[in-house]
């Protein structure tokens, strides 16, 4: 009963987490590029009170074994890769990844980090930059004379300058996909940071080695189905109940044990 | 005294035991690929196995005789991941682990640092031939009823999937593994290999309540016996007392 006891607190902590998780895809319903996520759970370690095929008390083998697990607990966060819809926003620096890969920015502490967030806009040295400032790799400056910018699907930039017919290549944008992506670790602010299990960054062209595509004008939404979440919502709310009531029953028949005249 | 206190008592046990098998599969509704155990209980005698039958009545005890997870399988959850991988019907996905071959029923793989294919835990998934599949980072991977992944235009490797004559064999080993008893030779598995699904728990919530308020109930049960048995012993100590 003491055993039933953590097990249900086990599972009521599981269902807390799984709903905070919730919680945060929620909120970021409408955050540009947000990949929503989900807790992974294991059950715990078992406790093998008879293993099958052991010699049972008539001397005979058990067929069937005889375990108490002990609980449940969350292995991972996992992040739900599939691409979110894209929005036409008609904003020339708008970029949208159809496919792998996430742009570089470079933070202020001088590493790199990685998003899905295309909307950039123009510091004031004509940088191209994150709504944080940060600016995205490898950089790319817009003239101040330039009256428009083109972004290619294979990331080429091209401007027309005041007094030009004829737009000027400035660039290329390149594009980074990972070994693991899921490896990736949300760091907020739409970005994310290379770990030990995502693997090494493999930056290139867009369309080159399974790296996805550039559409300029357009912004990523979320993956966020409000639906979903809401019926995950429900369903943890319930199993949450149901594993308060557990612990209801344990604490029921200790109290008669406890009462034993 | 009276001994019939032992029988109830042990009644009363073996009840508590289930209420914690109970509270496994009620707390692991969220785990993928959970199969919820089911106990069953067992009348025994009240002696070492190895000692001679007693000649008048003799008591028998309620035992838990065995913890059986059930292979039913859960609801499947499409999710549209990429590497979230189940199984539809009868089947196991072989992983290696220090301890050895292990089984689980699916879930959602990962890669590791070197593109390798691994469970949520870790655990690299083994294709038929025992081997780690290593999976291209430039092509998505696409996963064939029968396991096979394809990357692109290529053939990365064929998952094993397996099962067993009979699924008393598997145990429960926690992180959603299974182990087979020693000398249980894996079979070809019948089920098939659903990419971007995950199976569900096969736990049965609604059946979890009603076991919780039945236990509840026949433990008070066993109590009570309890009780009555003591009230005997107390009252033939007082008549005795008395006479």
């Amino acid at each position: 009963m003491y055993r039933a006891l953590s097990i249900a607190a086990s599972g009521m902590r599981a269902n807390q987490l799984q709903i905070d998780v919730t919680a945060n895809n929620l909120a970021n319903v409408s955050t540009a590029g947000f990949r929503r996520s989900r807790a992974d759970f294991a059950d715990l370690l078992y406790q093998n009170l008879r293993r099958p095929g052991a010699p049972n008390a008539d001397g005979g083998q058990a067929p069937a074994g005889m375990q108490v697990g002990s609980g449940v607990r969350p292995v991972a966060t996992v992040r739900m890769l599939s691409g979110g819809e894209l929005l036409q926003t008609g904003n020339e620096l708008d970029m949208a990844i159809e496919g792998n890969g996430y742009f570089a920015v470079m933070r202020p502490n001088g590493e790199l980090a990685f998003t899905r967030a295309g909307n950039f806009q123009i510091d004031r040295e004509g940088q191209i930059v994150t709504p944080d400032g940060y600016p995205l790799e490898p950089r790319l400056t817009i003239p101040p004379d330039a009256m428009s910018v083109t972004i290619s699907e294979d990331g080429t930039v091209s401007v027309i300058q005041a007094g030009d017919t004829e737009p000027t290549e400035i660039g290329r944008l390149e594009l980074t996909i990972f070994p693991n992506q899921a490896g990736l670790e949300a760091i907020g602010n739409n970005l994310l940071r290379q770990t030990a299990a995502s693997g090494e960054p493999m930056e290139g062209p867009p369309g080159e080695e399974g790296r996805g595509t550039l559409r300029q004008g357009f912004l990523e939404t979320s993956n966020v189905e409000v639906v979903t979440e809401m019926i995950n919502l429900i369903t943890n709310q319930r199993a949450y109940e149901v594993n308060s009531k557990v612990v209801q029953a344990s604490d029921d028949m200790l109290r008669q044990a406890a009462n034993l005249r | 005294m009276a001994d019939g206190i032992y029988a109830a008592m042990s009644g009363a046990m073996s009840r508590s035991l289930a209420l914690d098998v109970v509270a496994q599969n009620v707390a692991n509704a969220p785990t993928p690929g959970f199969r919820a155990s089911a106990v069953a209980y067992r009348e025994a005698p009240a002696r070492a196995p190895d000692a001679p039958p007693a000649t008048d009545a003799e008591i028998r005890m309620s035992t838990l005789d065995a913890v059986v997870p059930s292979w039913q399988p859960g609801p499947l959850e499409e999710t549209g991941g990429a590497l979230d991988l189940a199984i539809e019907g009868d089947g196991l996905f072989a992983v290696r682990t220090d301890a050895g071959v292990r089984y689980l029923r699916g879930g959602s793989m990962t890669c590791d640092r070197d593109g390798v294919l691994v469970t949520s835990s870790g655990h690299p998934l083994l294709d038929v031939e025992g081997r780690p599949i290593r999976l291209p980072a430039e092509a998505e991977p696409v996963v064939g009823e029968d396991g096979t992944i394809r990357a692109g235009d290529r053939t990365v490797g064929r998952l094993a999937v397996v099962w067993f004559e009979s699924p008393a064999v598997l145990s429960h080993e926690g992180d959603n593994l299974y182990t087979a008893a020693a000398g249980a030779a894996p079979i070809a598995a019948p089920g098939l290999v659903r990419q971007g699904v995950i199976e569900q728990a096969n736990v049965n919530v609604v059946r979890g309540m009603i076991d919780l308020v039945s236990l509840t109930r026949s433990y008070e049960a066993t109590l009570r016996a309890m009780e009555s048995f003591q009230n005997i012993d107390r009252r033939t100590v007082r008549d005795l007392a008395q006479g």
